[in-house]
């Protein structure tokens, strides 16, 4: 699941529009980020299903740290920390919880391979409730989460530049089309939103 | 690979062009959030001012 945890941030965006977009993008994937570190270090893998090619949910991951419960507890919470010293408490927790969506949207999806422990210390039973064992309701899911995420961040967008356009007609400064950029930027989001899915979907790239 | 260049179009492309909306600033005050209980503390206050 990429895209879907991007629609979860856009969602995000359109309630708590004051946090930055960028920073509940990144936060949004920031276990994946890890990941890929870990990967590069040959330290984390993944391993098609036996008998498929691999692709769109037919994948065993072992990201054993980024992606055990203690390990995205504690990178959510330093990510917490992180955005609580410049843009304080609210926002601090908003970014905190986004980065723990990550493990709990993975959670719904992945198939019995997250651990409890960093490094599945203590051969605890590990977690997932296997969603992508169906991939057609996997890929619904994941629909659902852009298609509301782009609707939610557009009608933010577009309230924000109705009141911003507003506020530049009572100063009587010249209107700088904020509401086409809102369009602009919402077209773009969206087209990212669902090439991301269907990218992901189709193995392509 | 793919995931990488998503990201950088998530984050760098889109978020450029979302900073170029004039959303609320994460410290700005009216976006602060008020609990119930500071809400009553400070509609006391006025109360008492009155």
């Amino acid at each position: 699941m990429i895209a879907g945890h991007f629609g979860l941030a856009a969602i995000v965006k359109g309630r708590e529009p004051q946090v930055p977009l960028w920073a509940l993008m990144l936060s949004t994937q920031l276990l994946d980020v890890f990941f890929v570190v870990l990967f590069l270090l040959n330290i984390e893998s993944f391993t098609p299903i036996p008998g498929t090619g691999g692709g769109y949910g037919n994948m065993i991951i072992h990201a054993d740290y980024t992606h055990s419960l203690v390990g995205a507890l504690v990178i959510s919470i330093v990510a917490m920390i992180a955005a609580w010293i410049p843009w304080g408490r609210r926002n601090g927790l908003i970014i905190g919880a986004v980065v723990f969506s990550h493990w709990i949207l993975d959670l719904i999806v992945h198939r019995g391979d997250m651990p409890i422990l960093p490094g599945n210390a203590g051969d605890l039973p590990t977690l997932g409730f296997g969603l992508w064992a169906i991939p057609w309701l996997s890929f619904l899911a994941e629909l659902a989460l852009i298609l509301v995420g782009a609707y939610m961040y557009y009608h933010a967008a577009m309230r924000t530049a109705v009141v911003a356009e507003r506020q530049d007609a009572k100063a009587g400064a010249t209107p700088k089309g904020y509401r086409r950029q809102a369009l602009l930027t919402s077209i773009l989001m969206f087209v990212l939103l669902l090439g991301t899915l269907l990218a992901d979907f189709f193995g392509i790239g | 690979m793919s995931f990488i260049l998503e990201l950088l179009l998530f984050i760098v492309v889109l978020g450029w062009l979302d900073s170029r909306l004039r959303w609320p600033k994460p410290n700005d005050k009216s976006q602060r959030y008020v609990s119930i209980a500071e809400r009553s503390k400070s509609l006391g206050r006025s109360d008492d001012g009155q």
